[in-house]
C-alpha cells in the first residue's frame, strides 16, 4: 500500500506537468508522511543529494562541453575526421567523417544533445549539399550521438554514480563506457557503409597534405582536452572532479585565445545557460535522493526483487525484461529523471542476480539513450529534426536499420560483461 | 502594478542568476587551484573541496528558483498537451499550486534545519555557521513561491535576455 501511495501520486504529479524534480520531491513528501517519517528528514535528504562532493563533476563537464562545443570545436572536428576519412576515398565518405567527429566531439562533451547540435548543425547542411539525403543525415548524426552517453566524460554517466549514492566510482563508469561507445561507433559506420554502396552515396575527397596538417594541428588543441580528462584520470594525476575542472580552465584557454571564435562579452551568457543546465540537473539529483531514501525505506527494491523472482530467476530473462521496461520508459520520459528514478530500485535487484553494477550502468545508459531517439519524448531525436528542418514523422521512416544496429549492441552490451568490464579491470586495478 | 511586478521579479531573477552564476565561477576557480596547491607548491589546500561543495548549494537552490521561473525544469508533457485547453489550464493551476506547497515546505522546513544548525560550526571554516550554508533552501523556496505568483497572475515571462539565452543542451 505504502509502495502504491509513493507511486501513485509520483505519476499524478507527472501527469499534470509538474516539473519531474518536484514531483519527485512532493511524492516522497506523502510517501514518508503515509510510513510516518518526519518533514525534517526529507528536507535533510533533499540538502545532502546537493553536498555530495561527485556532484560537482556535473558544472565542470557541462562548462567545459558547452565552451568547447560552441567555441569552433565541432566545426575542426569535422575538418579533422574529413582529413583522415579522405584518405581512404570511401563511399559515403560524409556519413563516416559525421560518425568519427561526433566520437571525437562526445570525448569533450559528453552529451548527446550537445553532440548532435554542434556536429549537426555544420554535417547536416554539407551532407544535403552533397547530395545525402536529409533524413538520412539527420539519422546518422542522431545515432552517431548516442555514444555521448557512453563514452567519457558522459554527464549522465556522473548522474548514475550519484543515483547509486556514490557506491560505483565515476572513473569505472568513465572507462567501462569507452569499448560500447566505440562499438556502437564502429557498428554505425558499418551500417552507413552498406548503405553507401546500396544506395550509391558519394565518394569522399582527400584533403591536399599542406591543408591537411593545418588543420590537424586545429583540432589537436581541443582534442587534448580527451588527454587531459582521461590521462589525468588513469595515470591518478587528478580526480574525476579536478579532471573536469582541468578540462574546464583548458577549454577556456584554446576557446578564448587559440581559436578566438569567442569574444569576452558572450561569456556571461554562456555562464548565465550554464546555470540553467546545471541548476536543473542538481534540483534533479537532490529531490531524487529523497526519492530513493523514501524508497529504500519502503523496502521498494526488495519487493521488486521478488516481483522478478516470480516471473524467472535466470538471470538473462531479467536484464531482457529490465531491457524492454526501460525501452518503454525512455519513450516517455528523459534520460536524467529515468536514471536517477529506476537506478536505486533496480540495482539492488540486478546486484542480488550477480550483475556487476558497473555493467549494469552502462547497459541502462545505452537503452536509455536509444530513448533520446524515440518519440514522443526524444530529445535528441528532435534537436536533429530541427536542425535539418525535417519532420519527426520523415526520420521515423529512416530510422530503423538504425534502431536495429543500436539494439543489436545493446544485447552485446548486455550478455557480454566482458565489453563493459574489460576495460576497468584493465587500467584500474 | 502588473507592469512593476513582472519588473521586481525580472531583478529577483537577475539576482538568482548572478550569485548561481557567480559561485558557478568560484567552483570553476577553486579545484584547479586544489591542484596548484598539492603540484606546484607541494603543500594541499583542504579547504577548495568542501568551499565548492557549499557554492553547490547556493548554484543549486537559487539557480533552480530561476530555472522555475522560465519553465525550464523538465516535465511530462505528454498527458497535458493532449487535454482541451481550459483542461489544461486547470491543471496549470493546480500543478503551481502544488508548487507553492512545495516553496512554503522548503522555507518553513529550510528554516528550521538553518534554525537548529545555527550555532554549529565547519570543521574546514570555523567561523563559518552550518546554518548559514543551509540558508539558500529557504530563501530559494520563499523566491519560488513569488515566481510561482508570478506565473500564476501574469504567466510565463515569454521575452527579454533571460529567455533568449537558451540553456546549454542537455538530455
Amino acid at each position: 500500500m505504502d509502495i502504491a501511495i509513493l507511486l501513485i501520486s509520483m505519476c499524478v504529479l507527472f501527469a499534470i506537468g509538474m516539473p519531474i524534480a518536484y514531483s519527485l520531491a512532493l511524492s516522497a513528501l506523502i510517501g514518508a508522511w503515509w510510513i510516518g517519517i518526519p518533514p525534517e528528514a526529507v528536507m535533510l535528504k533533499i540538502s545532502d543529494g546537493v553536498s555530495k562532493v561527485a556532484m560537482l563533476t556535473i558544472p565542470f563537464f557541462v562548462l567545459a562541453g558547452a565552451i568547447m562545443a560552441e567555441g569552433g570545436m565541432a566545426r575542426r572536428l569535422v575538418a579533422m575526421a574529413n582529413v583522415v576519412v579522405g584518405v581512404v576515398r570511401i563511399r559515403g565518405g560524409l556519413s563516416q567523417v559525421n560518425i568519427l567527429a561526433t566520437t571525437i566531439l562526445s570525448g569533450i562533451s559528453g552529451s548527446s544533445v550537445a553532440d548532435t547540435s554542434a556536429i549537426g548543425s555544420v554535417m547536416i547542411p554539407q551532407m544535403a549539399k552533397m547530395g545525402y539525403p536529409k533524413v538520412f543525415a539527420t539519422n546518422v548524426t542522431i545515432s552517431a550521438s548516442v555514444q555521448a552517453i557512453l563514452v567519457p566524460p558522459s554527464h549522465n554517466a556522473v548522474i548514475y554514480s550519484l543515483a547509486t549514492g556514490g557506491a560505483i566510482s565515476i572513473t569505472s563508469l568513465f572507462m567501462a563506457g569507452v569499448v560500447p561507445g566505440l562499438l556502437l561507433g564502429v557498428s554505425l559506420m558499418i551500417l552507413c557503409l552498406f548503405i553507401a554502396y546500396r544506395d550509391g552515396h558519394p565518394k569522399g575527397e582527400p584533403v591536399p597534405l599542406r591543408d591537411a596538417f593545418k588543420i590537424v594541428i586545429e583540432a589537436g588543441w581541443g582534442v587534448v582536452t580527451i588527454a587531459i580528462i582521461l590521462g589525468g584520470i588513469l595515470t591518478g594525476v587528478f580526480t574525476a572532479i579536478e579532471a573536469g575542472a582541468i578540462a574546464c580552465l583548458w577549454a577556456f584557454f584554446v576557446t578564448m585565445f587559440i581559436y578566438r571564435d569567442y569574444s569576452w562579452r558572450e561569456l556571461p551568457a554562456l555562464i548565465h545557460r550554464t546555470v540553467k543546465t546545471v541548476a536543473m540537473v542538481l534540483t534533479l539529483v537532490a529531490t531524487a535522493s529523497c526519492f530513493g531514501y523514501v524508497t529504500a525505506l519502503m523496502q521498494m527494491p526488495a519487493k521488486m526483487m521478488d516481483f522478478f523472482l516470480t516471473v524467472s530467476s535466470d538471470k538473462n530473462v531479467i536484464l531482457m525484461l529490465i531491457n524492454i521496461m526501460l525501452l518503454v520508459l525512455g519513450t516517455a520520459m528523459d534520460l536524467a529523471p529515468l536514471l536517477l528514478i529506476c537506478t536505486p530500485i533496480l540495482l539492488p535487484v540486478v546486484v542480488r542476480f550477480g550483475v556487476d553494477p558497473v555493467h549494469f550502468g552502462i547497459i541502462m545508459l545505452l537503452n536509455l539513450g536509444i530513448g533520446l531517439l524515440t518519440p514522443p519524448v526524444g530529445t535528441t531525436l528532435f534537436v536533429g529534426c530541427a536542425i535539418a528542418k525535417v519532420s519527426v514523422d520523415e526520420v521515423m521512416r529512416g530510422i530503423w536499420p538504425f534502431y536495429a544496429v543500436m539494439f543489436a549492441v545493446l544485447m552485446l552490451v548486455t550478455y557480454l560483461p566482458a565489453l563493459s568490464l574489460w576495460l576497468p579491470h584493465l587500467v584500474l586495478r | 502594478m502588473a507592469g512593476t511586478f513582472r519588473k521586481a521579479m525580472d531583478a529577483l531573477y537577475l539576482v538568482c542568476v548572478a550569485l548561481a552564476g557567480t559561485a558557478l565561477v568560484l567552483i570553476s576557480a577553486v579545484i584547479p587551484w586544489a591542484v596548484y596547491t598539492r603540484y606546484v607548491i607541494n603543500r594541499s589546500a583542504s579547504w577548495p573541496e568542501p568551499m565548492a561543495v557549499l557554492l553547490t548549494i547556493v548554484l543549486t537552490f537559487f539557480g533552480a528558483a530561476a530555472c522555475y521561473r522560465l519553465g525550464l525544469h523538465m516535465n511530462v508533457s505528454l498527458i497535458t498537451a493532449k487535454l482541451p485547453p481550459q483542461w489544461r489550464r486547470a491543471s496549470e493551476v493546480v500543478s503551481e499550486l502544488l508548487m507553492a506547497l512545495f516553496a512554503a515546505f522548503m522555507v518553513v522546513w529550510g528554516a528550521r534545519l538553518v534554525d537548529t544548525t545555527w550555532y554549529n560550526s565547519i570543521a574546514e571554516f570555523p567561523f563559518l555557521s552550518v546554518g548559514v550554508t543551509y540558508l539558500p533552501i529557504p530563501i530559494g523556496g520563499a523566491i519560488t513561491f513569488l515566481f510561482v505568483i508570478e506565473r500564476l497572475v501574469l504567466g510565463l515571462p515569454r521575452t527579454g535576455w533571460m529567455v533568449d539565452d537558451k540553456a546549454v543542451e542537455l538530455e
